[in-house]
């Protein structure tokens, strides 16, 4: 049994230098962005092109989950602000991605403070800080975003995983295959809203249920424990924000009934910036919800005017 | 749970290091271990499936006792009897209901009568036709008097749900694997590296041959209406590789799986594209279910001692019932039927001696046409394809069945290191040519077999393993 093992890690060992190899050199980022074409809407393609192509500046900027997609007309803000100006103007961005994930809003804001200089970013909370790490986090990631600092969470091998299978994949695409070239088609960036409204009935029940399942889910002890990896980012956030003189504020954006509760971890985003907080008015309104999370065209309009106000 | 998947990956050297290092000092315990990773692995198919393995296995172990108390012959025709209705039972109610139940409607409908039907909504447990006829050749040898029971509930279970050849075979008879539950293993060096090395070999076969062609294979039989001549043709050859790489490929991953715990299973293919008759064949291809067939179905309807009349039935029924054992879907029983005529009619010309290299290549063809109707959705779809193969009037584009150029010379160039280990080893297992070679080129072969199946595996659009579906 020893001659064996001892075999299986000689022969191991060449694949491990590998694999620490292909994490220690370069991940091109015109793969890594359109590798992921087909998740999201192509989001990863546009934000690529928004931030590394086109150089219209970014003032303000909104990163968070498809609520912010939805829910964040940055085309009707921009239009808005700039209405009240004389002079300079106003370029307001959503550079959000669908699904749950702040080690993703901190990836995304890296390479906003890369390539832009924003002056304000507006990062969107929920009424509970999720706890996962996004699934898109590994396409995205550098070398510099795998480090051994990052507390150990639920994704964590799993990330390891897919970032290697990625490098792995990229290396292939290079070596052996012809890279596809990218067909990017230009589209109205960041809001992406439609326009039906979810019956009010349905609007009410999933009310009712959601913050009855936010009430018991406060204080359990898996909730507690996962929250180092996503405060661990926010921390992150707010100090590159700081380094780049970049203001933070929170935009709570929650499911259908949320505004009527706090965020869980109001205090934290406290500490760290200015929490908005929109009017009951708006995300109470049932005329305004496409589905349960998502608010419809008219809803983000409504917010949209409220956002405007605020800078 | 898959052997190409990382949880496999994961599952395999924890249960291996478990099995080795805490378990190995008794029999029962190592046993346990095995009875418990197999109902592990199984249920991640689906847990629901436990039940049904589970009570298979308690009915057949149970059926086997008392098969062996019986005395009196009626007696133990009727313990035989209520062990291949149970087996046989479940079969039929899981695989072939809806099947028989829509036949039965066209045939009524046919004369004119209104069938009123309604189909079960049932999902096929995986490996069901496996693990069904493992037991049931278990029992049927206890009839016969072949093996004896065995009392020990825990070598029966884990023989049956042995999970290396649990979903897909080889399909074992109880008289080769149940006596290796009855012994200690003991680890040896040789055994675990064979049983690496031929997972190795599978994995290449399935990931970087098999895998790359279902694109292609697909293709062409997804839509049959679309291709002629050169495409259908070669796709056809394309899937006789594909189902060659993806079963023996499977059967390797198996065998070397459990020569890591100790045990040894029986070959399942043995080069059956060199075949040069289709008797020949079909003592290389998928051999645990062809000597299953032949020993529980051929010989006691006769074999060859009866008339040439007699023969044909029972050469043809074999063949149309190993059909049907594949899938519920009448394809499968002229795919089973072409090989049943073709093997007959091979019997009445054996004075006809053809030179090898044509027999070759005559029992190639006859293969490829059978697997025509294997691999086509309907019946209509196969005649499709086999009118369109002989029409050339379409432009033939190779490279259209590829993802793109690279894709197809890649893929190209790993049939053709298949073809030449397969010629290499003829019908011996690919260790022993290996172990033959000096050390730095067996290395260099494993770095080079993991570098191909790292770099050229098909992994994003894998299809599951054929016979899974059986």
């Amino acid at each position: 049994m020893k001659r064996f093992l001892k075999n299986i890690l000689l022969f191991l060992l060449p694949i491990l230098v590998g694999i620490i190899g292909l994490f220690q050199s370069d991940y091109e980022r015109t793969f890594a962005y359109h590798f992921v074409k087909k998740d999201c809407f192509n989001q990863g393609d546009w934000i690529y092109d928004r931030l590394y192509d086109n150089p219209k500046p970014v003032d303000i900027a909104f990163i968070g989950t498809s609520h912010t997609i939805n829910g964040v007309h940055d085309i009707l803000i921009e239009k808005t602000l700039n209405e009240q100006r004389l002079e300079d103007t106003v370029d307001v961005l959503s550079v959000a991605y669908c699904r749950h994930g702040s080690n993703m809003h901190y990836l995304i804001l890296k390479e906003l403070l890369k390539n832009k200089k924003p002056k304000v970013l507006v990062l969107e909370v929920l009424e509970e800080i999720r706890t996962n790490s996004h699934p898109i986090f590994p396409y995205f990631a550098q070398r510099e975003d795998f480090n051994l600092m990052i507390p150990f969470h639920r994704d964590y091998l799993k990330d390891y995983y897919s970032a290697t299978t990625l490098r792995i994949e990229q290396r292939k695409q290079e070596w052996f295959y012809e890279l596809e070239k990218r067909i990017f088609n230009p589209r109205l960036y960041g809001n992406l809203t439609f326009s039906d409204t979810l019956a009010a009935t349905e609007l009410a029940e999933f009310k009712i249920r959601h913050l009855a399942k936010i009430e018991k889910n406060k204080n359990k002890f898996f909730k507690k424990t996962g929250l180092s990896l996503p405060i661990f980012y926010l921390k992150k956030i707010k100090s590159l924000c700081d380094k780049n003189e970049v203001e933070l504020r929170f935009l709570y954006l929650p499911a259908f009934g949320g505004i009527n509760i706090e965020p869980t971890e109001m205090e934290v985003y406290q500490s760290l910036g200015t929490v908005l907080l929109p009017p009951k008015a708006i995300l109470n309104n049932t005329d305004y919800w496409h589905d349960k999370e998502h608010l419809n065209t008219v809803g983000a309009e409504a917010l949209g005017k409220w956002l405007a106000m605020q800078f | 749970m898959i052997f190409n998947s990382v949880t496999f990956a994961v599952f395999l050297p924890v249960v291996f290091a478990i099995y080795w290092s805490l378990v190995n000092r008794k029999l029962v315990y190592q046993n346990i271990l095995l009875l418990v990773a197999s109902y592990v692995f199984y249920g991640f198919w689906d847990a629901r499936f436990l039940v049904l393995i589970f009570v298979s296995s308690l009915s057949d172990y149970l059926i086997g006792l008392q098969l062996a108390k019986a005395e009196k012959e009626e007696k133990r025709k009727r313990w035989l009897g209520l062990s291949l209705l149970i087996n046989l039972g479940v079969l039929f109610s899981f695989k072939y209901f809806n099947f028989f139940l829509d036949s039965f409607s066209i045939l009524v409908e046919t004369f004119g009568f209104r069938a009123n039907k309604s189909t079960l909504q049932i999902i096929l447990p995986v490996g069901i036709s496996f693990y069904t006829f493992q037991t049931l050749s278990y029992t049927i040898d206890i009839y016969k008097n072949k093996i004896k029971p065995t009392r020990n509930f825990i070598d029966f279970f884990a023989f049956v749900s042995f999970f290396p050849q649990l979903v897909a075979g080889p399909i074992e008879r109880a008289s080769h694997l149940l006596p290796q539950f009855q012994e200690k293993r003991y680890f040896t060096y040789e055994n675990a590296n064979a049983g690496l090395r031929l997972i190795l070999w599978g994995l290449f076969k399935k990931v970087v041959i098999a895998d790359r062609l279902a694109y292609s294979v697909s293709l062409v039989y997804d839509s049959p209406q679309d291709f002629s001549g050169f495409a259908v043709i070669l796709a056809t050859v394309f899937f006789a590789i594909q189902i060659y790489c993806d079963f023996s490929g499977y059967s390797d991953i198996a065998i070397g799986t459990a020569r890591l715990f100790g045990f040894d299973l029986m070959t399942n293919f043995k080069t059956p594209y060199l075949s040069t008759s289709i008797r020949d064949f079909w003592q290389r291809w998928h051999i645990s279910l062809s000597t299953w067939f032949r020993d529980y179905v051929y010989i006691p309807l006769g074999g060859n001692r009866v008339s040439t009349g007699r023969w044909w039935l029972n050469v043809m029924t074999t063949f149309t019932v190993s059909g049907l054992w594949h899938g519920a879907n009448w394809t499968f029983v002229i795919w089973g039927g072409i090989h049943g005529l073709f093997y007959a009619i091979e019997k009445q010309f054996e004075a006809i001696k053809l030179p090898k290299f044509l027999s070759g290549i005559l029992v190639f063809t006859i293969v490829c046409i059978a697997w025509i109707f294997f691999r086509a959705d309907t019946l209509n779809d196969a005649i499709l394809l086999i009118q369109n193969a002989t029409n050339f009037t379409q432009v033939f584009d190779f490279q259209a069945l590829f993802i793109n150029k690279n894709y197809g010379i890649y893929t190209i160039i790993a049939i053709g290191i298949l073809i030449i280990f397969d010629i290499l080893n003829q019908q011996n297992e690919i260790n022993d040519w290996l172990i033959q070679q000096p050390k730095i080129i067996r290395w260099a072969i494993y770095y080079f077999l993991l570098f191909a199946i790292v770099f050229f595996g098909e992994f994003t659009n894998a299809p599951e393993f054929i016979y899974f579906r059986f």
